[in-house]
Protein backbone atom coordinates (compact mmCIF):
# COMPACT_ATOMS: atom_id res chain seq x y z
CA UNK A 1 0.00 0.00 0.00
CA UNK A 2 1.47 3.34 -0.82
CA UNK A 3 1.91 5.93 1.94
CA UNK A 4 2.07 8.77 -0.49
CA UNK A 5 -0.12 11.71 -0.57
CA UNK A 6 -0.39 12.15 -3.99
CA UNK A 7 -3.46 13.69 -5.71
CA UNK A 8 -4.13 15.93 -2.19
CA UNK A 9 -4.01 19.67 -2.58
CA UNK A 10 -3.51 22.41 0.29
CA UNK A 11 -5.16 25.66 -0.48
CA UNK A 12 -6.79 28.89 0.60
CA UNK A 13 -3.79 29.66 3.23
CA UNK A 14 -4.96 32.27 5.44
CA UNK A 15 -3.91 34.25 8.57
CA UNK A 16 -6.03 37.18 10.68
CA UNK A 17 -7.17 38.48 13.44
CA UNK A 18 -3.56 39.51 15.17
CA UNK A 19 -4.02 40.56 18.36
CA UNK A 20 -1.76 41.26 21.72
CA UNK A 21 -5.12 40.78 23.51
CA UNK A 22 -8.88 39.87 22.60
CA UNK A 23 -12.45 40.39 24.09
CA UNK A 24 -13.30 37.75 21.43
CA UNK A 25 -14.05 34.33 21.78
CA UNK A 26 -11.70 31.58 19.89
CA UNK A 27 -14.78 30.75 18.04
CA UNK A 28 -14.91 34.25 16.44
CA UNK A 29 -11.13 33.56 15.00
CA UNK A 30 -12.12 30.08 14.08
CA UNK A 31 -14.73 31.50 12.34
CA UNK A 32 -13.24 34.40 10.40
CA UNK A 33 -10.74 31.59 8.98
CA UNK A 34 -13.20 29.72 7.79
CA UNK A 35 -14.99 32.92 6.42
CA UNK A 36 -11.53 34.42 4.85
CA UNK A 37 -10.71 30.57 3.29
CA UNK A 38 -14.48 30.53 1.57
CA UNK A 39 -13.65 33.76 0.22
CA UNK A 40 -10.18 32.87 -1.42
CA UNK A 41 -11.46 29.70 -2.59
CA UNK A 42 -14.77 30.94 -3.80
CA UNK A 43 -16.49 27.71 -2.53
CA UNK A 44 -19.67 27.84 -0.98
CA UNK A 45 -19.71 26.81 2.95
CA UNK A 46 -22.04 23.88 1.93
CA UNK A 47 -19.09 22.64 0.35
CA UNK A 48 -16.89 21.95 3.35
CA UNK A 49 -17.48 18.69 4.16
CA UNK A 50 -14.60 18.16 7.23
CA UNK A 51 -13.18 20.67 9.93
CA UNK A 52 -10.17 19.90 12.00
CA UNK A 53 -9.39 22.59 14.38
CA UNK A 54 -6.77 22.65 16.80
CA UNK A 55 -7.65 25.68 20.00
CA UNK A 56 -6.41 25.67 23.85
CA UNK A 57 -9.05 28.63 24.60
CA UNK A 58 -12.21 27.06 22.68
CA UNK A 59 -13.79 25.13 25.47
CA UNK A 60 -16.61 24.83 26.78
CA UNK A 61 -16.94 24.93 22.82
CA UNK A 62 -15.75 22.00 20.86
CA UNK A 63 -15.28 21.28 17.14
CA UNK A 64 -18.27 19.50 17.35
CA UNK A 65 -20.49 22.53 18.88
CA UNK A 66 -18.93 24.84 16.11
CA UNK A 67 -21.06 22.84 13.41
CA UNK A 68 -24.06 24.45 14.61
CA UNK A 69 -22.48 27.41 15.60
CA UNK A 70 -21.14 27.92 11.73
CA UNK A 71 -24.35 25.93 10.59
CA UNK A 72 -21.79 23.24 8.76
CA UNK A 73 -23.18 19.89 7.85
CA UNK A 74 -19.55 17.55 8.10
CA UNK A 75 -18.83 14.26 7.72
CA UNK A 76 -15.55 14.49 9.11
CA UNK A 77 -14.27 16.08 12.35
CA UNK A 78 -11.41 16.22 14.08
CA UNK A 79 -9.85 18.28 17.43
CA UNK A 80 -6.45 18.76 17.24
CA UNK A 81 -4.73 18.79 20.72
CA UNK A 82 -0.98 18.76 19.24
CA UNK A 83 -0.13 22.16 19.90
CA UNK A 84 2.26 23.47 17.75
CA UNK A 85 2.51 20.43 15.72
CA UNK A 86 -1.33 20.67 15.13
CA UNK A 87 -1.39 21.89 11.98
CA UNK A 88 1.04 19.39 9.98
CA UNK A 89 -1.39 16.54 12.40
CA UNK A 90 -3.96 18.24 10.63
CA UNK A 91 -2.56 18.27 7.18
CA UNK A 92 -2.16 14.31 7.61
CA UNK A 93 -5.52 13.33 9.34
CA UNK A 94 -7.29 15.60 6.62
CA UNK A 95 -5.06 14.24 3.23
CA UNK A 96 -5.95 10.69 4.24
CA UNK A 97 -9.58 11.18 4.88
CA UNK A 98 -9.69 13.23 1.20
CA UNK A 99 -7.57 10.45 -0.29
CA UNK A 100 -10.01 7.51 1.45
CA UNK A 101 -13.03 9.69 0.49
CA UNK A 102 -14.54 10.07 3.64
CA UNK A 103 -14.66 14.00 3.26
CA UNK A 104 -13.89 16.24 -0.01
CA UNK A 105 -12.96 19.66 1.39
CA UNK A 106 -11.85 20.13 4.67
CA UNK A 107 -11.39 22.89 6.49
CA UNK A 108 -7.78 22.99 9.05
CA UNK A 109 -7.94 25.98 11.79
CA UNK A 110 -5.79 26.73 14.54
CA UNK A 111 -7.15 30.16 16.65
CA UNK A 112 -6.94 30.94 19.48
CA UNK A 113 -8.27 34.33 21.97
CA UNK A 114 -6.05 35.76 24.55
CA UNK A 115 -7.88 37.27 27.82
CA UNK A 116 -5.89 39.51 29.76
CA UNK A 117 -5.15 36.55 32.49
CA UNK A 118 -5.28 34.24 30.08
CA UNK A 119 -1.48 32.78 29.18
CA UNK A 120 -1.17 32.76 33.30
CA UNK A 121 -4.40 30.59 33.08
CA UNK A 122 -3.33 28.61 30.35
CA UNK A 123 0.09 27.12 31.42
CA UNK A 124 -1.01 27.34 35.22
CA UNK A 125 -3.77 24.18 34.20
CA UNK A 126 -1.71 22.83 30.96
CA UNK A 127 -1.50 19.62 32.02
CA UNK A 128 -1.55 17.27 35.09
CA UNK A 129 2.50 16.63 35.61
CA UNK A 130 2.36 20.68 34.91
CA UNK A 131 0.54 21.35 37.46
CA UNK A 132 2.70 18.70 40.12
CA UNK A 133 5.85 19.03 38.51
CA UNK A 134 6.37 21.98 36.44
CA UNK A 135 4.23 25.29 38.01
CA UNK A 136 5.08 25.43 41.38
CA UNK A 137 8.58 26.15 40.36
CA UNK A 138 7.89 29.80 39.22
CA UNK A 139 8.57 29.87 35.79
CA UNK A 140 5.81 30.77 32.96
CA UNK A 141 4.97 27.80 31.44
CA UNK A 142 7.87 26.73 28.97
CA UNK A 143 10.16 28.86 29.72
CA UNK A 144 11.71 26.49 32.37
CA UNK A 145 11.97 23.35 30.56
CA UNK A 146 13.42 26.21 27.61
CA UNK A 147 15.56 27.89 29.38
CA UNK A 148 17.17 24.34 30.58
CA UNK A 149 17.16 22.61 27.15
CA UNK A 150 18.91 26.10 25.69
CA UNK A 151 21.41 25.68 28.99
CA UNK A 152 22.52 22.30 28.21
CA UNK A 153 22.48 22.98 24.54
CA UNK A 154 24.99 25.59 24.93
CA UNK A 155 27.19 23.34 27.55
CA UNK A 156 27.21 20.14 24.83
CA UNK A 157 27.75 22.98 21.44
CA UNK A 158 29.30 25.93 22.35
CA UNK A 159 26.17 27.99 21.49
CA UNK A 160 26.64 31.96 21.84
CA UNK A 161 23.59 34.54 22.81
CA UNK A 162 24.82 35.74 19.12
CA UNK A 163 24.07 32.53 17.54
CA UNK A 164 20.81 32.38 19.11
CA UNK A 165 20.13 36.26 18.30
CA UNK A 166 21.11 35.43 14.41
CA UNK A 167 18.15 33.07 14.05
CA UNK A 168 15.52 36.38 16.22
CA UNK A 169 17.36 39.15 14.06
CA UNK A 170 16.62 37.25 10.84
CA UNK A 171 13.52 36.53 11.55
CA UNK A 172 12.47 40.04 12.19
CA UNK A 173 13.58 41.15 8.58
CA UNK A 174 11.73 38.89 7.12
CA UNK A 175 8.52 39.86 9.26
CA UNK A 176 8.70 43.77 7.42
CA UNK A 177 5.88 43.71 5.81
CA UNK A 178 4.12 40.40 6.62
CA UNK A 179 0.57 42.48 7.40
CA UNK A 180 -0.05 39.88 10.59
CA UNK A 181 2.95 40.29 12.30
CA UNK A 182 2.67 41.99 15.56
CA UNK A 183 6.41 42.90 15.52
CA UNK A 184 6.64 43.52 11.74
CA UNK A 185 7.07 47.31 12.04
CA UNK A 186 9.43 46.87 14.65
CA UNK A 187 13.20 46.20 13.33
CA UNK A 188 15.77 43.98 16.13
CA UNK A 189 19.44 44.90 15.93
CA UNK A 190 21.88 42.18 17.04
CA UNK A 191 22.67 44.98 19.85
CA UNK A 192 18.97 45.29 20.84
CA UNK A 193 18.91 41.58 21.19
CA UNK A 194 21.59 41.10 23.07
CA UNK A 195 20.62 44.22 25.36
CA UNK A 196 17.59 42.74 25.98
CA UNK A 197 16.80 41.99 29.99
CA UNK A 198 17.01 37.97 31.19
CA UNK A 199 13.70 35.35 31.62
CA UNK A 200 15.43 32.75 32.52
CA UNK A 201 19.00 31.05 32.73
CA UNK A 202 19.93 32.16 29.02
CA UNK A 203 16.78 32.84 27.77
CA UNK A 204 16.19 36.92 27.25
CA UNK A 205 13.33 38.80 26.41
CA UNK A 206 13.63 38.10 22.25
CA UNK A 207 14.32 34.50 22.81
CA UNK A 208 10.42 34.36 24.21
CA UNK A 209 7.15 34.22 21.67
CA UNK A 210 4.74 36.73 22.82
CA UNK A 211 1.18 35.06 23.40
CA UNK A 212 -1.63 36.42 21.54
CA UNK A 213 -4.56 35.86 20.00
CA UNK A 214 -5.09 35.00 15.91
CA UNK A 215 -5.71 32.34 13.69
CA UNK A 216 -4.49 30.14 10.76
CA UNK A 217 -6.11 28.30 8.53
CA UNK A 218 -5.98 25.99 5.05
CA UNK A 219 -8.10 23.77 3.19
CA UNK A 220 -7.06 20.36 2.28
CA UNK A 221 -9.46 18.69 -0.62
CA UNK A 222 -8.10 16.65 -4.04
CA UNK A 223 -6.25 18.08 -6.84
CA UNK A 224 -8.80 17.74 -9.31
CA UNK A 225 -10.91 19.80 -6.98
CA UNK A 226 -8.32 22.57 -6.37
CA UNK A 227 -7.68 22.80 -10.48
CA UNK A 228 -11.28 22.64 -11.31
CA UNK A 229 -11.83 25.61 -9.24
CA UNK A 230 -8.82 27.28 -10.47
CA UNK A 231 -6.86 27.86 -7.01
CA UNK A 232 -3.23 28.08 -6.08
CA UNK A 233 -2.44 24.82 -4.63
CA UNK A 234 0.64 22.79 -2.67
CA UNK A 235 1.20 18.92 -3.04
CA UNK A 236 2.63 17.22 0.11
CA UNK A 237 5.61 15.02 -0.89
CA UNK A 238 5.68 13.62 2.78
CA UNK A 239 4.94 14.34 6.07
CA UNK A 240 5.29 12.14 9.42
CA UNK A 241 4.97 12.64 13.16
CA UNK A 242 6.49 11.28 16.27
CA UNK A 243 5.47 11.65 19.66
CA UNK A 244 7.53 11.17 22.92
CA UNK A 245 10.40 10.07 21.28
CA UNK A 246 13.84 9.52 22.64
CA UNK A 247 11.75 9.42 26.18
CA UNK A 248 14.89 8.26 27.83
CA UNK A 249 16.86 11.26 27.04
CA UNK A 250 17.98 13.59 30.07
CA UNK A 251 17.36 16.72 28.40
CA UNK A 252 15.68 17.03 24.73
CA UNK A 253 18.37 17.68 22.66
CA UNK A 254 16.36 15.63 19.78
CA UNK A 255 13.44 14.85 18.85
CA UNK A 256 10.50 12.73 17.01
CA UNK A 257 12.13 14.69 13.47
CA UNK A 258 15.70 12.55 14.59
CA UNK A 259 13.49 9.59 13.97
CA UNK A 260 11.72 10.06 10.90
CA UNK A 261 14.29 12.56 8.71
CA UNK A 262 15.54 10.05 6.45
CA UNK A 263 12.45 8.14 5.75
CA UNK A 264 10.77 11.36 5.37
CA UNK A 265 13.17 12.47 2.72
CA UNK A 266 13.55 9.59 0.85
CA UNK A 267 9.48 9.35 0.72
CA UNK A 268 9.97 13.03 -0.76
CA UNK A 269 12.13 11.98 -3.48
CA UNK A 270 13.88 14.93 -2.20
CA UNK A 271 16.82 16.31 -0.02
CA UNK A 272 17.25 19.44 2.08
CA UNK A 273 19.77 20.96 -0.09
CA UNK A 274 16.01 21.13 -2.16
CA UNK A 275 14.16 23.09 -0.01
CA UNK A 276 13.71 27.06 -1.13
CA UNK A 277 12.52 27.78 2.47
CA UNK A 278 12.23 26.26 5.72
CA UNK A 279 9.77 26.70 8.57
CA UNK A 280 10.45 25.70 11.61
CA UNK A 281 8.80 25.81 14.98
CA UNK A 282 10.05 28.87 16.75
CA UNK A 283 8.67 29.02 20.51
CA UNK A 284 12.06 30.11 21.09
CA UNK A 285 15.71 29.81 19.06
CA UNK A 286 17.05 26.83 20.43
CA UNK A 287 14.14 24.68 19.18
CA UNK A 288 14.68 25.97 15.89
CA UNK A 289 18.29 25.49 15.96
CA UNK A 290 17.54 21.48 16.52
CA UNK A 291 15.01 21.42 13.47
CA UNK A 292 17.83 22.32 11.72
CA UNK A 293 19.80 19.79 12.88
CA UNK A 294 17.25 17.00 12.93
CA UNK A 295 15.99 17.67 9.18
CA UNK A 296 19.47 17.26 7.72
CA UNK A 297 20.33 21.48 6.92
CA UNK A 298 23.30 20.43 9.62
CA UNK A 299 24.85 17.69 11.47
CA UNK A 300 24.25 17.43 15.45
CA UNK A 301 25.25 20.24 17.62
CA UNK A 302 26.06 21.95 13.98
CA UNK A 303 23.61 24.49 13.58
CA UNK A 304 25.78 26.81 15.56
CA UNK A 305 28.20 27.18 13.19
CA UNK A 306 24.99 26.77 10.81
CA UNK A 307 23.49 29.74 11.30
CA UNK A 308 26.70 32.02 11.41
CA UNK A 309 27.63 30.42 7.81
CA UNK A 310 23.86 30.72 6.47
CA UNK A 311 22.35 33.95 5.72
CA UNK A 312 18.55 33.40 7.06
CA UNK A 313 16.55 36.36 5.49
CA UNK A 314 14.15 36.44 2.73
CA UNK A 315 16.27 38.34 0.44
CA UNK A 316 19.86 36.75 1.29
CA UNK A 317 20.24 33.88 -1.44
CA UNK A 318 21.09 31.79 1.62
CA UNK A 319 18.35 29.74 3.08
CA UNK A 320 15.07 31.86 3.63
CA UNK A 321 13.86 31.00 7.33
CA UNK A 322 10.71 31.95 8.74
CA UNK A 323 9.29 33.87 5.99
CA UNK A 324 6.92 35.72 7.62
CA UNK A 325 8.82 35.84 10.79
CA UNK A 326 7.97 33.20 12.58
CA UNK A 327 5.95 32.87 16.28
CA UNK A 328 9.08 35.24 17.64
CA UNK A 329 7.90 38.06 15.23
CA UNK A 330 4.40 37.52 14.56
CA UNK A 331 3.48 36.04 17.77
CA UNK A 332 2.23 32.85 19.22
CA UNK A 333 -1.37 32.36 18.90
CA UNK A 334 -2.22 28.90 20.98
CA UNK A 335 -2.54 26.30 18.34
CA UNK A 336 -2.38 28.71 15.59
CA UNK A 337 1.09 29.05 16.19
CA UNK A 338 1.38 25.42 15.37
CA UNK A 339 -0.13 26.11 11.76
CA UNK A 340 1.26 29.77 11.05
CA UNK A 341 4.61 28.25 9.47
CA UNK A 342 2.92 25.72 7.51
CA UNK A 343 0.52 28.64 6.21
CA UNK A 344 3.39 30.37 4.98
CA UNK A 345 5.16 27.96 3.28
CA UNK A 346 1.62 27.03 0.74
CA UNK A 347 1.74 31.12 0.49
CA UNK A 348 5.42 31.44 -0.17
CA UNK A 349 5.48 27.81 -2.94
CA UNK A 350 2.26 29.05 -4.69
CA UNK A 351 3.77 32.62 -5.11
CA UNK A 352 1.04 33.94 -2.62
CA UNK A 353 3.42 35.81 0.01
CA UNK A 354 1.62 38.59 1.81
CA UNK A 355 5.00 40.08 2.86
CA UNK A 356 8.48 39.29 1.39
CA UNK A 357 7.94 36.87 -1.51
CA UNK A 358 11.28 34.62 -1.59
CA UNK A 359 12.00 34.66 -5.61
CA UNK A 360 11.29 31.46 -7.19
CA UNK A 361 10.16 29.41 -3.85
CA UNK A 362 8.44 26.02 -5.30
CA UNK A 363 9.41 23.68 -2.54
CA UNK A 364 9.64 24.23 1.15
CA UNK A 365 10.03 21.89 4.54
CA UNK A 366 8.00 22.66 7.89
CA UNK A 367 8.27 21.62 11.26
CA UNK A 368 5.92 21.20 14.21
CA UNK A 369 6.67 20.67 17.78
CA UNK A 370 4.64 21.27 20.85
CA UNK A 371 2.59 20.36 23.88
CA UNK A 372 5.72 21.00 26.80
CA UNK A 373 4.13 18.58 29.50
CA UNK A 374 6.62 18.66 31.42
CA UNK A 375 10.49 18.44 30.77
CA UNK A 376 9.79 18.55 27.14
CA UNK A 377 7.82 18.87 24.22
CA UNK A 378 5.63 15.88 23.70
CA UNK A 379 4.84 16.40 19.74
CA UNK A 380 7.32 16.48 17.12
CA UNK A 381 6.28 16.97 13.24
CA UNK A 382 7.43 17.91 9.81
CA UNK A 383 5.78 18.25 6.12
CA UNK A 384 7.88 18.54 2.90
CA UNK A 385 5.56 20.69 0.04
CA UNK A 386 5.90 21.80 -3.64
CA UNK A 387 4.22 24.08 -5.27
CA UNK A 388 1.84 23.00 -7.99
CA UNK B 1 0.28 38.31 51.43
CA UNK B 2 1.50 36.40 48.19
CA UNK B 3 2.26 32.62 48.34
CA UNK B 4 3.78 30.21 45.69
CA UNK B 5 1.06 28.18 43.86
CA UNK B 6 -0.52 25.41 46.31
CA UNK B 7 -2.55 23.65 43.89
CA UNK B 8 -1.32 19.75 43.54
CA UNK B 9 -2.89 16.86 41.92
CA UNK B 10 -5.50 14.43 43.64
CA UNK B 11 -2.84 11.95 42.76
CA UNK B 12 0.00 13.74 45.00
CA UNK B 13 -1.93 13.83 47.45
CA UNK B 14 0.48 11.20 49.77
CA UNK B 15 3.50 13.77 49.21
CA UNK B 16 1.49 16.16 51.48
CA UNK B 17 2.76 14.09 53.96
CA UNK B 18 5.69 12.95 53.35
CA UNK B 19 8.36 13.73 56.02
CA UNK B 20 11.17 16.70 55.27
CA UNK B 21 14.14 14.97 57.07
CA UNK B 22 16.39 15.08 53.87
CA UNK B 23 14.82 12.28 52.61
CA UNK B 24 12.98 11.38 49.07
CA UNK B 25 9.74 9.67 49.07
CA UNK B 26 8.33 8.84 45.31
CA UNK B 27 6.04 6.43 43.63
CA UNK B 28 7.55 2.96 43.08
CA UNK B 29 5.86 -0.02 41.13
CA UNK B 30 4.43 -3.08 43.05
CA UNK B 31 4.52 -4.90 39.87
CA UNK B 32 7.39 -3.78 38.32
CA UNK B 33 9.53 -1.69 40.54
CA UNK B 34 9.56 1.41 38.24
CA UNK B 35 10.35 4.45 40.20
CA UNK B 36 7.89 7.54 38.87
CA UNK B 37 7.66 11.00 38.65
CA UNK B 38 5.45 12.97 38.13
CA UNK B 39 3.26 11.02 39.95
CA UNK B 40 0.05 9.24 38.16
CA UNK B 41 -2.29 6.47 38.75
CA UNK B 42 -0.64 4.23 36.87
CA UNK B 43 3.02 2.98 36.34
CA UNK B 44 4.30 4.16 33.02
CA UNK B 45 6.28 0.98 32.52
CA UNK B 46 3.94 -1.71 33.18
CA UNK B 47 0.29 -0.24 33.14
CA UNK B 48 -0.04 -1.75 36.79
CA UNK B 49 -1.68 0.82 39.22
CA UNK B 50 -0.08 -1.35 42.25
CA UNK B 51 1.93 1.96 42.87
CA UNK B 52 3.37 2.54 46.19
CA UNK B 53 4.71 5.96 48.21
CA UNK B 54 7.93 4.73 49.36
CA UNK B 55 11.55 6.25 50.30
CA UNK B 56 13.92 5.77 47.37
CA UNK B 57 17.35 7.49 47.11
CA UNK B 58 17.57 11.07 46.73
CA UNK B 59 20.84 10.67 44.72
CA UNK B 60 20.66 12.33 41.52
CA UNK B 61 23.44 14.01 38.82
CA UNK B 62 22.33 17.98 37.95
CA UNK B 63 21.14 18.41 34.21
CA UNK B 64 20.70 21.99 33.94
CA UNK B 65 20.14 25.29 36.01
CA UNK B 66 17.66 27.86 35.42
CA UNK B 67 17.91 31.24 37.50
CA UNK B 68 14.68 32.88 36.70
CA UNK B 69 14.88 36.56 36.54
CA UNK B 70 10.63 36.64 35.80
CA UNK B 71 7.93 35.19 36.76
CA UNK B 72 4.17 35.33 36.68
CA UNK B 73 3.71 34.25 39.95
CA UNK B 74 4.07 37.35 42.81
CA UNK B 75 5.89 35.18 45.77
CA UNK B 76 8.36 34.18 42.85
CA UNK B 77 8.60 38.00 41.22
CA UNK B 78 9.10 39.42 44.76
CA UNK B 79 12.42 36.92 45.17
CA UNK B 80 13.90 36.87 42.35
CA UNK B 81 16.67 35.75 41.21
CA UNK B 82 15.30 31.87 41.34
CA UNK B 83 17.16 29.26 40.94
CA UNK B 84 15.30 26.19 39.18
CA UNK B 85 17.41 22.51 38.60
CA UNK B 86 16.46 19.60 36.44
CA UNK B 87 18.52 16.61 37.83
CA UNK B 88 18.36 12.70 37.05
CA UNK B 89 17.83 11.12 39.66
CA UNK B 90 19.46 7.72 40.05
CA UNK B 91 16.23 5.91 40.69
CA UNK B 92 15.37 6.65 37.14
CA UNK B 93 13.06 9.32 36.64
CA UNK B 94 14.14 13.25 35.62
CA UNK B 95 12.94 15.57 38.42
CA UNK B 96 12.76 19.89 38.41
CA UNK B 97 13.75 21.19 42.40
CA UNK B 98 14.24 24.49 43.99
CA UNK B 99 17.99 24.59 43.81
CA UNK B 100 19.80 25.32 47.02
CA UNK B 101 23.09 24.53 45.74
CA UNK B 102 23.57 27.77 43.65
CA UNK B 103 26.95 27.48 42.14
CA UNK B 104 26.30 23.90 41.05
CA UNK B 105 27.50 23.16 37.97
CA UNK B 106 25.99 20.50 35.44
CA UNK B 107 27.04 16.92 36.18
CA UNK B 108 27.45 17.53 39.41
CA UNK B 109 26.29 15.16 42.36
CA UNK B 110 23.73 16.41 44.59
CA UNK B 111 20.76 15.03 46.53
CA UNK B 112 17.05 15.61 46.06
CA UNK B 113 14.91 15.73 48.85
CA UNK B 114 10.84 16.82 49.56
CA UNK B 115 10.19 19.39 50.86
CA UNK B 116 6.73 22.00 51.53
CA UNK B 117 6.93 25.16 49.80
CA UNK B 118 5.89 28.78 51.49
CA UNK B 119 1.70 28.03 50.45
CA UNK B 120 2.82 24.36 52.32
CA UNK B 121 2.38 22.29 49.19
CA UNK B 122 4.59 19.61 48.44
CA UNK B 123 7.88 20.05 46.31
CA UNK B 124 11.21 18.98 45.88
CA UNK B 125 14.26 20.51 46.71
CA UNK B 126 17.96 19.92 45.42
CA UNK B 127 20.95 20.30 47.71
CA UNK B 128 24.56 19.51 48.36
CA UNK B 129 25.95 17.29 50.83
CA UNK B 130 23.87 14.75 53.06
CA UNK B 131 20.51 14.79 54.51
CA UNK B 132 21.94 16.79 57.70
CA UNK B 133 22.94 18.98 55.67
CA UNK B 134 19.87 19.98 54.40
CA UNK B 135 17.92 19.68 57.98
CA UNK B 136 21.14 22.30 58.65
CA UNK B 137 20.02 24.36 55.30
CA UNK B 138 15.99 24.17 56.58
CA UNK B 139 17.17 26.64 59.81
CA UNK B 140 18.56 29.12 56.96
CA UNK B 141 15.62 31.53 55.82
CA UNK B 142 15.80 32.32 52.61
CA UNK B 143 17.92 29.53 51.13
CA UNK B 144 14.74 27.80 49.58
CA UNK B 145 10.38 27.87 50.06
Amino acid sequence: MSTAYTGVALAAPVSLGYTRTSTHAAPWFVGGALEAMLRQSGLPKSAVDGLAVGSFTLAPDSVVTLTQYYGLEARFLESLPFGGASGIVALRRAARAVQCGDAEVIACIGADTNHTEGFRDLVANFSGFSVDASWPYGAAGPNLPFSLITARYIAETGATREDFGRVCVAQRANARGFPQALFGNKPLSMEQYLAARQVAGPLHLFDCVMPCAGAEGFLVMSEDRARSLGIPHARVLAADERHNAFAADDVQLRAGWNAFAPQLWERAGCGPQDMHLLQTYDDYPVISMLQMEALGFCAPGGAPEFVRSTVLTNDGGGLPHNTSGGQLSVGQAGAAGGFLGLVEAIRQITGRALGQQVPGARRAVVGGYGMINYDRGLCSAAAVLEGA
Amino acid sequence: MNLPPSRRSDVSAALADAPVDGSLRLQHCGSCGTVQYPPRERCGHCLADALIWQEISGAATLLAVSTLSHSLEPWFAERLPWQVASLRLDAGPVVFAHLAASRAQPHARLRVANARDASGAWCLVAFEGEANTFVRQLEQPGIWP
